[in-house]
């Protein structure tokens, strides 16, 4: 009887605090967003740069992948509002263009980290025991090497392409991010309420994905924010040595490195799409910024 | 590994550089006119006159690649002969100036009234910068050594070709006795890096090191190679034998010589701007005009001998083995833009196979040649039953046209273009830039569909080596077997009249232009160019010559 009883407040806690925990994280998310200045132009910004990427069709003045051959190397003019490429092609509607091969490859490669990092962190840190240090060395391992160099390695083995260059950067942030998973998920596992789930028997994905996920979703929410803009980086990284996107595809690190070799008769071309590049992790990272004060000023605010 | 490969693909450039130097008794009078006229470039660039030659400092010179080996006989690149070239010396010289051949380490010469025995008399008292004297016997194991198979020379043996004896009866008499006459023997024989002699001692005491650790009779002594980076050459005080037609007869007057070996071009011009490298080379025609226009700088001009840049088609290929395929090809590239924009014009639009600047060239090849015209690409290509699907690529049979061109890094701006160009046809290409090694090593075995190329040489024979069907699996690699074709390049080969040369090139020519096995594109400009503190650079027709140089403080 007295069990049943345990059981039952048990469970009513269980679902005081999980159904505490995301209606909590939704409203503080949208209320402190609103409310902080840096979080609020930041995002303003890169929904309007997705948005941009997604019209593209309709904003471009040209065709990307067009050459106009009276027209190499043009400054920017009326015709062409950011000047022209070294074999013709409107810069503008190719950094326009450019915003989707950038973008979605950045947003496919925290993806991959995201699910893969995720969940090896918290089946680390959930099963602990020589799991636990299995995975845990296994990552410190991959850790060594600095995440370009791992890149470069996978994209070696696959082959270049914009594709293989996402998976690349994916996996290769995976070790990073299972690490940050596993620490945040440790703290939880320690507390009361899952102590209490396990004691009356709940099933481990009831626990993993009910109160260990919403629970470090703050902390993954952050982390992934600043994983984006470093994926930016780093898939513009490898377009760049011509390992990720291949021509004419126009993404941001190609034209950033075929701009590289006009610098002193054509500035506008590594300007723009680095101003660009700049400009979008810049505001990734303030946001990413913004969102861990928010959530954690105490742990994370350093 | 990416070394070796290296090698090889400038091993086979250099290959096809020989083979055309091999053919018979080609000294046109085309070919003549076409030097003269870069003996009006060859600038002695002395610019402050009035100015004594100082004798020390250091001379930096960048280049893109570094050699593989300063063993010079083994080496295949480019750079390795330019480099042994500071080391070494060679029988006769070439004046720059009158193109006419003087003796160097020969003090004297006599070629036989039926071209077929040269007689040298080596230069007494040069001595090796290990001390070892240089004999005609030397010379004759040079040449020997290079020729032994077990040598694994790459240059002379293909270059010795028509080479009958090779006798040294005295100290200093040397005597080469030759199958056939031929004018471009001495033309090689001229070259101070291959052809250069080689201490023997030194050979066998270094063993398998002595590529990194050469010796030589040159102006300067080998001091150290810092792998990925420099090789650093010091002055050998003993010299005092350059080719006459230098002011300088002693030894030089740089302390050092540095080449330097930066791959990225950015960085190259970035070092040359912040005076880290004195000489650039391999200047691109786009930042040329930013060097002529300051007085800091020297720029030295060249014309591309051969063609700078191509497309070849694997006619193995199901596609591409079907000549229509390939005309329509050939009619939808625009060469003029691709010259404007690659090479800021500067260069020229190569019609055929052969490069107008070549013995051979039939002008007529400008009016038969495939005129770019998009309209007519896609009729050739829907007469030929080709039509276009809805992803606007051309499909008969449920095949698509569409391909994968091979490209190194440095052709990625012709390539685009040639891309846009292809895809208004409705063929698809997809661009696979390579190291030059992996390049070359895919073309020979013909496991490709496109890929751009270029060559040197200075005869048409060097289309022997592209299209000739005994070079499949080499050079060949459109891999071409046409008996036709087949017979015309043996012909050229071996006619000796020279009336009778031209037509069968004329005849070759038209038949490559019609196959359509390449897209030929351009013969560029190449520049090269030097700070103005480096003083009296001499400009030859293959390169630049330091002898006379210094450099102020």
């Amino acid at each position: 009887m007295a069990n049943i009883s345990k059981t039952l407040e048990s469970l009513e806690m269980q679902t005081t605090l999980v159904k505490k925990q995301p209606s909590s994280l939704k409203l503080n998310f949208l209320k402190e967003i609103g409310s902080n200045k840096r979080a609020r132009y930041s995002l303003f910004f890169l929904l309007l740069v997705i948005l941009i990427g997604v019209f593209a069709p309709l904003l471009a003045p040209h065709d990307p992948e067009k050459p106009y051959y009276e027209a190499l190397l043009h400054g920017p003019s009326k015709e062409h509002l950011l000047g022209t490429d070294s074999i013709g092609r409107d810069l503008l509607s190719r950094l326009l263009y450019g915003i989707r091969a950038t973008l979605t490859a950045a947003s496919i490669a925290v993806a991959i980290t995201f699910t893969i990092g995720t969940f090896i962190g918290l089946i680390s840190a959930y099963i602990g025991g020589i799991i636990d240090n299995i995975l845990m060395r296994i990552m410190d391992v991959l850790l060594a090497l600095p995440t370009i160099v791992l890149a470069l390695a996978i994209v070696a083995i696959l082959g270049p392409s914009l594709a293989n260059a996402m998976i690349a950067v994916g996996f290769a942030s995976i070790p990073g991010f299972a690490r940050i998973t596993r620490g945040a998920a440790l703290t939880i596992k320690s507390s009361g309420f899952v102590e209490a789930s396990r004691s009356i028997g709940s099933s481990h994905s009831w626990i993993l994905l009910r109160q260990f996920l919403p629970n470090i979703g703050g902390v993954l929410l952050v982390y992934t924010t600043l994983f984006i803009g470093v994926a930016i980086l780093d898939t513009a990284a490898l377009s760049f040595i011509g390992l990720g996107a291949q021509p004419p595809t126009p993404e941001w690190g190609t034209m950033l490195a075929e701009g590289k070799n006009y610098i002193y008769q054509a500035w506008w071309l590594a300007t723009f799409p680095g101003l660009a590049i700049t400009s979008v992790v810049f505001s990734v990272n303030f946001l990413g910024d913004a969102l861990r004060d928010m959530f954690d000023p105490k742990s994370m605010g350093r | 590994m990416t070394n070796s490969r290296c090698t090889k693909f400038f091993a086979l450039l250099m290959v096809l550089l020989m083979a055309m130097f091999v053919s018979v008794g080609c000294s046109s009078e085309k070919e003549s006119s076409g030097e003269a006229k870069k003996t009006d470039n060859t600038s002695n660039s002395d610019n402050t006159s009035g100015n004594t030659p100082q004798k020390g400092g250091t001379l930096t010179i960048g280049y893109a690649e570094e050699p593989d080996s300063l063993d010079v006989q083994k080496t295949g690149m480019m750079i390795g002969s330019i480099v042994g070239s500071n080391f070494g010396g060679s029988l006769i010289s070439m004046h720059p100036k009158t193109k006419e051949f003087v003796p160097n380490l020969a003090e004297s010469f006599d070629i036989s009234d039926d071209g077929l025995t040269l007689t040298f008399k080596i230069r007494p008292n040069i001595t090796f910068s290990d001390g070892t004297p240089l004999t005609a016997k030397n010379y004759k194991e040079t040449f020997d050594r290079a020729l032994d198979p077990a040598t694994g020379a790459t240059i002379i043996p293909g270059q010795f070709k028509q080479v009958k004896e090779i006798l040294a009866p005295d100290d200093s008499t040397l005597i080469i006795k030759l199958n056939e006459p031929s004018a471009p023997f001495l033309v090689n024989l001229s070259d101070p890096g291959y052809m250069q002699p080689l201490s023997l001692a030194a050979i066998k005491k270094e063993g398998d090191n002595y590529g990194r650790n050469p010796v030589g009779v040159g102006p300067f002594k080998f001091k150290e190679w810092k792998t990925g980076q420099s090789i650093t050459l010091e002055r050998n005080n003993d010299f005092k034998w350059p080719a006459p037609f230098f002011k300088n007869q002693g030894s030089a007057y740089p302390d050092q010589l540095v080449y330097k070996f930066i791959k990225d071009y950015q960085t190259m011009i970035a070092a040359l701007d912040s005076g880290s490298i004195d000489v650039a080379y391999g200047i691109a025609g786009k930042d040329v005009d930013r060097y002529e226009n300051n007085n800091k700088y020297q720029v030295f001009e060249m014309d591309r001998q051969g063609i700078g840049l191509f497309l070849e088609m694997n006619t193995e290929n199901e596609a591409l083995k079907d000549k229509i395929v390939r005309q329509a090809v050939n009619t939808a590239i625009n060469k003029e833009a691709i010259v404007q924009a690659v090479l800021n014009g500067k260069g020229r639009v190569a019609h055929g196979p052969i490069p107008a600047s070549f013995f051979g060239y039939d002008p007529d090849v400008e009016k038969y040649d495939y005129k770019y015209n998009i309209d007519k690409a896609i009729k050739l290509l829907e007469s030929d039953g080709w039509s276009k699907n809805d992803k606007g690529i051309m499909e008969k049979d449920g095949k698509e046209l569409s391909f994968n061109l091979m490209i190194l890094d440095r052709w990625n701006q012709p390539s685009q273009m040639v891309q846009a160009m292809l895809k208004d046809i409705g063929i698809s290409i997809k661009i696979q830039a390579l190291e030059a090694g992996a390049l070359i090593e895919k073309a020979a075995s013909g496991d490709f569909d496109m890929t751009f190329m270029g060559y040197f040489g200075v005869d048409p024979d060097s289309l022997y080596t592209f299209l000739h069907s005994s070079q499949i699996n080499v050079m060949n690699h459109s891999r071409v077997n046409n008996p036709e074709l087949d017979s015309l390049l043996d012909k050229g080969r071996k006619t000796i009249d020279l009336e009778e040369r031209k037509k069968v090139y004329f005849e070759a020519q038209k038949l490559i232009v019609d196959e359509a096995y390449w897209v030929p594109i351009y013969s560029e400009k190449q520049y090269h160019v030097a700070n103005k503190r480096v003083h009296g650079i001499t400009q030859a027709f293959n390169g630049l010559l330091f002898q006379d140089s210094w450099v102020s403080k």
